[in-house]
This record gives structure tokens, C-alpha cells and sequence, in this order.
């Protein structure tokens, strides 16, 4: 979360950054913000990329949040919510226009399950489920002793099993993304994106060996809602921003 | 299980809502008590059908006599609005909760409260039991988090960019919400009068239950929204930027934690942005909402509103209480239906929450009762009977307590994503799915009916004054 504190606060700034700008066409209507940063951060392993801008005057909000598999980029990157975990989110006093990716692959590998296995010993003991009442004469008025000695020898058997509980972790680890489609194993669903889309081509713009801008293009179908109405698949064209880079590296 | 956080919040947030309403667990959260009604009829203890036998004499039938409203969203409005009869009441409070309009948010950063859907019910609607997020990074201080419901930056996967929960992060970045919704006198606020009905729940207030410290603030302006350094219910740190109120709570080992055991503080301070996590909203968790119907309203009669079991209010109301009251402690068995959904105990969004809910509606919401269907009747009473008889926490408890049973079922529900072959959220193979949601559908059963039974028998408990003492 730090990362998005930053960002937020350095959207306070964001009239200051003229030099940060963006464009956006979306339902038809054309829209040029200016301000905003993107910020590059590692954390765990894996490095973030927030892009972000409102601009007062333009009264709208635009922000891209993104994973960037291959680390902070030093030539062009393509992103796809087909492919990528990346969310795109344009906000207006009308409403907001949004999108996620309909499938993204479960990353929480370090989950271990718990599984019961029953081995088969090979040795036979009584079978708890036996009613030696149900075929025993002697036994049916209860267990007298002539009941019980029949029991030793006519009473049922089952084979004895020895259970075992192992632990094992997730088994969509190590499958590719296709092996998980197909199975569904390792995939989170969001089916209310179904039918969007969101490509973003990122260009890094280098200085003295340090990122200081990315340059980047977009564009996609994203989901638009006014007020609580449903929602509806609207295109968003022509997308194109500069943007200055915190903390370049 | 559905909530607000997806009814209400993304759709909000433009998560594509071309579907109906009706989806989200809708069918699911009325069959549930249903479900538990018929099992104490037909399955349950000696105490337990007379129980059942007492709420029909209460509601004057099974599904027919006294008759109870849903309230559904004009937009969701559908014929069975209206049911009746202990049955009915019991499936109407399944489900009822979802509908009320009791949280609103004024919303992002700078722009308007009226820019999109501001009714936000239902960060009420979980429990957060994680003490790490998915990078296995510590976010409380203690093993499980039973202080919060919804923490905006505890859940699961929030760092995990380019998901739902970014997107949140984002959409809601500085959107304080209303924390005195009587003294709301925003328009958007009057669906709250009329959808809130009979009670006008006032979340941040009313669900301050089981000794509930998290701070509330002091409502401001015409739509009563708290800025106040260590207002929990709304502080995303975001809002600082607005000057309003980060929240810098405790650091341990680096990562600042929550429970927020240490409110307030770093107004103003730009620096601090870069200092930590300072983003917090803490909700209040399902077991003190689900407190709320049960103690305040069903057991003292809304005679309080004050956060504690009041004895004497509950004294002869096993005589006199009223079958449409039915329905005060019946909405508790939202929440516990909430708590058998992995989802809201895990606290996150996405993680196929909405999918799963959605199946679940599909094929166990339609399931008619009595049937056959493997595919739509999940039920099987021997199952439930077992989990009913392994809980620690039953009917005799003290009178309310009903936290005890939600949280004992919540505890399961967190754990059972371990078991082998249960993980919904991992996976969107409909075969777990349908695994996770049997088990919840039979533990929802069996939860449910231990709260049905403990609703009436703690009435029959206070009889009179000298029974009643055991609060």
C-alpha cells in the first residue's frame, strides 16, 4: 500500500508535473489530463507499476495499476488483461469506467493442503457396521452369550485401513497457463469483465542510465456505470500519456 | 454471502453489472435458514422442534400468517418481496440484509457525493480472521484479527497489482463515509428512511457490539462523514492527502499494523505518506452486526440501542414478543451464512468470490425443497446433525452470545480452505466449487439452527427476572 500513498500524495502535486500528461477517448468523448506520475516499486520480488493523474480542471481521474513480470523495463513492454494482471480505472463526475482481467492465475503458492489417505493394511477386523442381530438367530434378542461367542467366528470383517493425513501444495504449480484454463486449477474468474479488454504499450524513456519517464499507448473496451445502473462495455481509444517517474532508478 | 462489496461497492466501481441483482447468492441467502428451519422440523433435537414449533405459533404458520418485506432495491424488485410464516420470515431475514441502505460513502477524492452509486452496506459483512497478506507479509499483531470486518488494506491480496482489490484501492482511495446516517441530511441519504425500515440501522453506531472500540470520529456536514484523526470506520490514509485524517497506527517489525490499536496522529504530515502504511478503514465485523439484530433488537426489543445485553428488557418477551420480531433475530442468519463463504473470512475481494457466489446461486439457489437434484440439493440433514453436535457453542450459552456461534462457524470456514480438494480461491474448477459451497451449504444448516434454537430459548431463559440473570 505504500506504494499507492505515494502516489496519491504525488497526485496532490499533480498540477505541478505539468510535463506529465495524458489523452483518452472514451464513449466518443475526448479527454486531455495533465499532471500525474507513474511509480516503479519492488516489493517482494515483484516489481508494481501505478500510473496516476486527476486533473481538476478536466475534473477526471485515470489510473493504471500494473505488475511488470519482467522488472523495471528498459525497452518497450506490452501488458494485456488477457495475460497480465493489470487494472485500468478512469473516473468522471459522471461515473466511473473500469477493468480488470477476466481470468488472472492464483500466485499464493505457498498455500499447503491438508489430504486424508486411506491405505489398505491388508489385515481384516471387525466391521463396526455389522448387526450380527440382522443374521444371527442366537443374537437377535440381544447380546447373550451364545451371541457373542457366535460372533468370534461369524462376525463380519472388513479390511483394516491405516489413515494418513499429508500435507501437499497447490497442484496448479508448475502447470502452464493453458494447462490451468483448461482445468480451471490455479485461475480466479471475474466474469463480470467478460467481453473487455486493456493493451498498454509502455515505453521507458531513459537518462543517464535512471528511468525518468515512461511514454506509453492504451486502449481496450472497459465497463462504464452511472450511478447503480448496469453496467455497460464502452471503447476507450486513442490513449497515449508521458508520464514523469518517481523516484526514478 | 453475496455482500455489498459486490452488489453495491463494484458495481460502484463499474464491475460490469449487465446481470441481474439476483445473482450474488441472492437464492442461496434465503434457502440457507430455510434450510435450518426444515432441519430443526424434521431433524433436529426434541428442543429443537419444539422450537420450530414455537416460531409457528409466533408467525402463525409455516409459510403463511404474519408477513414480512424484504425491501429489495427498486432495481431488484421481485414477486416474493413479501413472505410469511415462520419459514418465510426466516428466508426473507436470510436475505434482507443486503438490501438495506445503511452505509453511504461520500465519495472520491474531490468530486461529488452524487458521481455514482454512494450506498456501500455491506463492509459489515466479513471477518477478518487473516493475520498476513498473500505475500505472507504480517498485517495484526496478534495470530487472528477478530477486531475488524472489512480492513481495507488487510486484505488478502491487496498488494497484488492489477486486481479488484487495486482497483478498490484506487475508486476509493479518499471516500470517507457517513458515520451518523440519522443526521444525514443529504439527499442521497433518504434512501436510507425508507429502505432501512423499521430499524434505520446506524452501522458505525448500531454495530458497535461485543465491546467494540473502534473509533468513530465526529460526523461533519450535511452528509455526517468523520475527517477526525483516528476515525476508523472511514480513514484511508488517501484522505490526507485532503488534509483530513491519516492514521498512522503501530509499527511492528516494519509493517504497520491493524487492529490499529493506536489511533490518530500525522495529520498533515506529507512525510509520513512515505513513511508506512497509514491507509486504514476498519469495519466492524459480521458477528457484531449479526449481535446487533440478536441482542438489540430481538432480545430487548430495540428498548436500547446501547451495545450491551440488557436483561430486564428481555424479561417476558418469550410471552409477548410478536411474530413479525421473527424476523429482528432472522437477519443475524445473514452474517452466518456470510461466515461459511471462505471469501469473507479470508477478507478479499476477487478470489473468485463473485464467481463462486454466482455458481452457488445457480445451482444450489435453485434447488427445490425435497429434491433430488445432486446438482441443486446440496442438503443432507445426517451431515448437519454432525456438525451441529461438534460445536463447542450451542444454545446454552448465556442469553446473546450469538458472536460465539458465528465465530466458531467463521473458524471453520477459515480453516476448511486447507483441507485438500476445498480451496475455492484458488481455483475456478467448478468441481471445488461445488465442494466448498456443500460444505457450506450443510454448515450454514447446521449454524443456523443453533442460532434459531438459542434465539428462542434465551427468550425462554428470561421468562422472569430470576432466569434472566445469567447475562
Amino acid at each position: 500500500m505504500r506504494i499507492a500513498l505515494v502516489i496519491f500524495s504525488l497526485l496532490m502535486a499533480a498540477p505541478l508535473m505539468a510535463d506529465s500528461t495524458t489523452e483518452f477517448t472514451v464513449n466518443g468523448k475526448s479527454y486531455q489530463l495533465a499532471g500525474g506520475y507513474a511509480v516503479i516499486s519492488t516489493i517482494n520480488g515483484k516489481t508494481q507499476l501505478m500510473i496516476a493523474v486527476r486533473d481538476t480542471t478536466a475534473k477526471a481521474q485515470f489510473a493504471i495499476t500494473a505488475e511488470l513480470p519482467q522488472g523495471i523495463p528498459n525497452g518497450p513492454v506490452e501488458l494485456s488483461a488477457d495475460l497480465h494482471p493489470i487494472s485500468a480505472v478512469i473516473i468522471n463526475p459522471k461515473g466511473i469506467y473500469s477493468v480488470v482481467p477476466q481470468v488472472t492465475l492464483s500466485r499464493d503458492a505457498s498455500m499447503r493442503y491438508t489430504m486424508k489417505e486411506e491405505i489398505d493394511t491388508g489385515e481384516l477386523e471387525d466391521d463396526p457396521k455389522d448387526r450380527p442381530q440382522d443374521h444371527l438367530q442366537e443374537c437377535a434378542r440381544g447380546l447373550n452369550e451364545k451371541c457373542r461367542s457366535l460372533m468370534k467366528v461369524h462376525r463380519k470383517k472388513k479390511h483394516k485401513v491405516r489413515v494418513t493425513y499429508k500435507k501437499h501444495g497447490p497442484t496448479w504449480v508448475g502447470k502452464t497457463r493453458a494447462e490451468r484454463l483448461a482445468s480451471g486449477d490455479g485461475i480466479l474468474r471475474e466474469s463480470k469483465y467478460k467481453d473487455t479488454a486493456f493493451i498498454v504499450r509502455l515505453i521507458p524513456v531513459m537518462q543517464n542510465g535512471k528511468l525518468t519517464k515512461l511514454d506509453g499507448t492504451f486502449g481496450g473496451v472497459v465497463i462504464y456505470n452511472e450511478g447503480m445502473s448496469p453496467g455497460v462495455r464502452l471503447p476507450l481509444q486513442k490513449g497515449k500519456f508521458s508520464m514523469e517517474v518517481h523516484n526514478a532508478q | 454471502m453475496r455482500n455489498k462489496l459486490f452488489l453495491q461497492i463494484l458495481i460502484a466501481l463499474g464491475i460490469a453489472c449487465t446481470q441481474s441483482l439476483s445473482a450474488f447468492w441472492d437464492n442461496v441467502h434465503k434457502n440457507l435458514p430455510e434450510e435450518s428451519f426444515l432441519y430443526m422440523e424434521f431433524k433436529g433435537t426434541n428442543q429443537m422442534r419444539w422450537v420450530a414449533d414455537y416460531l409457528k405459533a409466533k408467525a402463525q404458520g409455516r409459510y403463511t400468517g404474519t408477513c414480512v418485506n424484504i425491501n429489495y432495491s427498486p432495481a431488484a424488485m421481485k414477486a416474493d418481496n413479501t413472505q410469511c410464516g415462520a419459514i418465510g420470515i426466516h428466508r426473507v431475514g436470510g436475505v434482507k440484509i443486503d438490501y438495506l441502505q445503511d452505509n453511504f460513502i461520500d465519495h472520491l477524492f474531490f468530486f461529488n457525493w452524487d458521481a455514482f452509486g454512494n450506498n456501500i452496506t455491506t463492509y459489515t459483512h466479513f471477518i477478518n480472521l487473516r493475520y498476513t497478506n498473500s505475500n505472507g507479509d504480517q498485517t495484526v499483531t496478534n495470530n487472528y484479527n477478530l477486531i475488524d470486518g472489512y480492513s481495507y488494506n488487510g486484505t488478502y491480496g491487496f498488494q497484488e497489482f492489477g486486481s479488484i482489490d487495486s482497483l478498490i484501492a484506487i475508486g476509493f482511495g479518499s471516500a470517507p463515509f457517513t458515520i451518523n446516517l440519522p443526521g444525514c441530511t443529504h439527499a442521497n441519504c433518504a434512501e436510507w428512511t425508507t429502505a432501512a425500515t423499521p430499524m434505520q440501522t446506524n452501522p458505525t453506531d448500531d454495530y458497535m457490539q461485543n465491546g467494540s472500540t473502534t473509533p468513530r470520529g465526529s460526523p461533519h456536514g450535511n452528509v455526517q462523514t468523520g475527517l477526525d484523526d483516528g476515525t476508523n470506520y472511514n480513514c484511508y490514509s488517501d484522505t490526507a492527502v485532503i488534509g483530513a485524517c491519516p492514521d498512522k497506527g503501530v509499527e511492528v517489525g516494519g509493517t504497520y499494523q491493524i487492529p490499529n490499536a493506536q489511533p490518530g496522529g500525522a495529520s498533515g504530515n506529507v512525510l509520513s505518506f512515505f513513511a508506512g502504511n497509514e491507509d486504514w478503514v476498519i469495519w466492524e465485523p459480521a458477528y457484531n452486526a449479526a449481535t446487533f439484530y440478536f441482542n438489540e433488537a430481538w432480545l430487548e426489543g430495540l428498548s436500547s440501542r446501547n451495545h450491551s445485553l440488557q436483561n430486564s428488557a428481555i424479561v417476558g418477551r418469550y410471552y409477548n414478543v410478536s411474530g413479525d420480531q421473527i424476523l429482528y433475530y432472522a437477519l443475524a442468519n445473514h452474517y452466518a451464512g456470510d461466515v461459511t463463504q471462505q471469501s469473507h473470512i479470508w477478507v478479499t475481494s476477487g478470489y473468485n468470490h463473485s464467481d463462486y457466489e454466482s455458481f452457488a446461486d445457480d445451482n444450489y439457489g435453485t434447488r427445490s425443497v425435497g429434491g433430488s437434484d445432486t446438482n441443486k440439493n446440496y442438503e443432507n440433514y445426517q451431515n448437519s446433525q454432525g456438525y451441529a453436535n461438534s460445536r463447542q457453542n450451542r444454545y446454552n450459552l448465556p442469553p446473546g452470545n450469538v458472536h460465539r456461534i458465528i465465530v466458531e462457524q467463521a473458524f471453520y470456514t477459515y480453516h476448511i480452505r486447507f483441507r485438500s480438494g476445498y480451496d475455492k480461491m484458488s481455483t475456478s474448477n467448478t468441481g471445488v466449487w461445488k465442494t466448498a459451497a456443500t460444505w457450506a451449504m450443510q454448515n450454514a444448516t447446521a449454524e443456523m439452527a443453533l442460532i434459531n434454537e438459542k434465539a428462542v430459548m434465551d427468550l425462554r431463559k428470561c421468562r422472569n427476572s430470576a432466569a434472566c440473570n445469567n447475562l
